[in-house]
């Protein structure tokens, strides 16, 4: 995959000159300072919003501030808590009017790396098109700026601080106050939202007693053929839905993990289907995009519906093959789901075996990055 | 393909007369359409009953759609689509919002403006007898949504952004036992990328061709106690086997196919054009 993006810079380079946008000379790499992790590749931007110092700023005021909601009761942040990874601890979310959002509030750490955004939607290619799902969505209403859209903007117009805020970040714009500086902002912010300073990551850089002996054995298991964890976490941020700057297209992955098999047909509850929303394809039923795990110790509950609570039931999923569901509406076996990945199969570890993989996956946790004051609150 | 040409071939329109000199005037012509509990007007503010399978009582929440390609078709055969009016709201192109709410009543979403006809050119004739349309945005134009678009497109309502794309028609009316009941028909079950192009599972295209229409004294009936005909409005989704009162044109959502079957298609499918019944559509 990096021998790919590598060989492919130069072709990209020229594409992106060829795409002949309003502005005939894409600025250069380096014009952002992007203070990456050691060892992180330069992640993807669209070419029609270039990384600025200025938008990061205005993205991070937008992503704290509920007056960025119809109703002025919540903001990104609301479920995407820094302390959290910028998850919520929630099974699901519940909107500013009330609706309950069917799927988990994932993490933000290094979402710029990601294929494409949210459980299993393949259309949702860049954090600009992603942000517009719960800002405008009315069914379910996330943040509701649909119905009261000309009356938000009027907030931020009013509001002196977003007046320089956004024409510090959009200074070529004559109005900068819009839908299209709003996501380009917000993106812009969420693409700085890197998490690269967990023990693993020290680890990997030859510090070899960031990981205790425990961590140490639990990555050998995530890392072997017994639980072959890292077939679909793998990558810099354990997930295969990655891309770097100038990558070529990787075939999208998605993958059902047996969590539910209603009447035995493959079908998960009618508010998740996975892919199949989008391909209609029976096969595709219940499968969702891999999600990365850095942090994962911090964004309980899991699953893209939060239906297991803590990280030793999702091994334990994982160590049965799947889940039975013996009781209640969505009962069915889903280790016998037909969509079922193959390398979901039942594996044994001993207790301390388990004990030791927790440890692993708790090693990814980066205090620094839930505690840097480049992505807090800066209203507070 | 057809559809691009189509296209192509009325934008020629304008300068071919041009062309022809004097040989036939233009005349403004206004397609008017007129939303509707069977004989009585729909609008915000007001219940309606005897609604659907279960007789229930309904209220408009927002009632929107775009219509394309607005043809008057003369006795002899003769196509003459509409050169429409680019009034900088409502028309661009060969494309037209139509929005029924004013933003009274349980019309929450809506605002004063509300639009309810196409206007624009054609050459001038008194034996137009018949009116076709298209609904939506052709594939081609339908999955721009990256950069704001200009009006029409501009209704944030319209916006779909989970299928990469716009709604076609959005009508959401609240019953007694849903809070919001929905119907909206859309391009849906999408997969790409705007570099690479999207392909749909149900491009959902409708062609609606009226009969016995004549622009000048005929009104489109959008009746939706025909379009709720076989639904329950008042069911309220088990979660099990439906997660959503009412249909926005998923392929497992049991309710899609009894509204798909008032626009000649079928949920599953991306259906063609078909006769369509006179149930939503039909000519006053």
């Amino acid at each position: 995959m990096f021998h790919a993006w590598k060989v492919s810079a130069v072709l990209g380079a020229l594409l992106a000159v060829g795409c002949g946008g309003k502005d005939p000379t894409p600025p250069a790499a380096s014009a952002y300072a992007w203070k990456l992790p050691a060892g992180f590749p330069e992640p993807v931007v669209p070419g029609d919003n270039p990384m600025s110092e200025a938008k990061v700023e205005l993205g991070r005021h937008l992503f704290y501030d509920i007056r960025l909601s119809g109703n002025g009761t919540q903001s990104c942040a609301s479920c995407h808590e820094q302390q959290r990874a910028f998850s919520d601890g929630r099974v699901t979310p519940v909107g500013a009017t009330g609706d309950r959002v069917p799927r988990n509030a994932p993490g933000l750490a290094n979402v710029a790396y990601l294929s494409t955004y949210t459980w299993a939607n393949p259309v949702l290619e860049t954090l600009e098109k992603q942000a517009l799902v719960p800002l405008f969505n009315e069914h379910p209403t996330e943040l509701g700026l649909t119905p009261r859209f000309e009356e938000v903007l009027q907030r931020l117009r009013d509001d002196a601080r977003y007046q320089e805020l956004f024409r510090a970040a959009f200074p070529e714009e004559a109005e900068p106050v819009g839908r299209d500086t709003l996501v380009k902002a917000l993106a812009s912010f969420q693409r700085t939202l890197l998490s690269g300073e967990a023990p693993y990551d020290r680890y990997l850089r030859g510090e070899t007693s960031a990981l205790s002996p425990a961590a140490k054995r639990g990555m050998e298991l995530f890392f072997g053929e017994r639980a072959e964890c890292y077939h679909c976490h793998s990558g810099p941020h354990l997930t295969n839905s990655f891309r770097v700057r100038d990558s070529t297209p990787e075939e999208l992955q998605f993958f059902n993990t047996g969590l539910y098999n209603m009447n035995g047909n493959g079908t998960y509850p009618p508010d998740n289907p996975g892919l199949f929303e989008f391909t209609r394809k029976e096969g595709d039923w219940g499968r969702f995009r891999v999600p990365p795990l850095r942090n994962v110790a911090l964004t309980a509950p899991y699953m893209h519906d939060g239906s297991i609570a803590t990280l030793e039931g999702v091994i334990d999923h994982y160590m049965a093959g799947g889940r039975n569901v013996t009781e209640g509406p969505f009962s069915g076996d889903g280790r016998a789901n037909p969509n079922k990945d193959p390398l979901v199969r039942p594996f044994t570890l001993s207790p301390d075996e388990r004990a030791d993989l927790v440890a692993f996956l708790e090693s990814l946790t980066d205090t620094e990055f839930i505690q840097d004051p480049r992505f807090s609150n800066p209203w507070e | 393909m057809s559809a691009v040409l189509k296209s192509a071939s009325w934008w020629l329109l304008p300068s071919l007369l041009l062309m022809q000199g004097c040989g036939e005037s233009e005349k403004t012509y206004t397609v008017r359409f007129s939303p509707q509990v069977r004989e009585q007007a729909l609008a915000c503010g007001t219940s309606y009953t005897d609604i659907g399978t279960s007789r229930g009582v309904i209220d408009l929440v927002d009632f929107r759609a775009y219509v394309r390609d607005v043809t008057l078709v003369r006795a002899n055969g003769e196509r003459h689509p509409l050169a429409l009016d680019q009034d900088g709201t409502w028309q661009r192109d060969n494309l037209a919002l139509l929005d029924f709410v004013d933003g009274t009543g349980e019309c929450v979403a809506g605002n004063p403006g509300v639009r309810a006809e196409v206007v624009g050119t054609a050459p001038e004739h008194d034996d137009y007898t018949a009116l076709e349309f298209k609904l939506g945005l052709p594939p081609e134009r339908n999955h721009l949504n990256g950069p704001i678009e200009p009006a029409p497109l501009n209704a944030p309502q319209m916006w779909w952004s989970w299928q990469g794309g716009f709604k076609f028609v959005k009508l959401d009316v609240r019953s007694r036992t849903n809070e919001l009941f929905y119907f909206h028909l859309g391009a849906a079950g999408c997969t790409g990328s705007v570099a690479e192009g999207y392909t749909c599972g149900a491009d959902n295209q409708v062609t609606v061709l009226l009969n016995g229409f004549n622009p000048d004294t005929n009104q489109v009936v959008l009746d939706i106690a025909g379009l709720y005909s076989g639904v329950d409005v008042e069911r309220v989704p088990d979660g099990v086997t439906d997660s959503m009162p009412g249909c926005m044109s998923g392929a497992n959502d049991p309710e899609c196919p009894l509204f798909f079957e008032h626009f000649g298609l079928t949920a599953s499918t991306s259906g063609g054009p078909q006769t369509l019944p006179a149930t939503f559509f039909r000519v006053r």
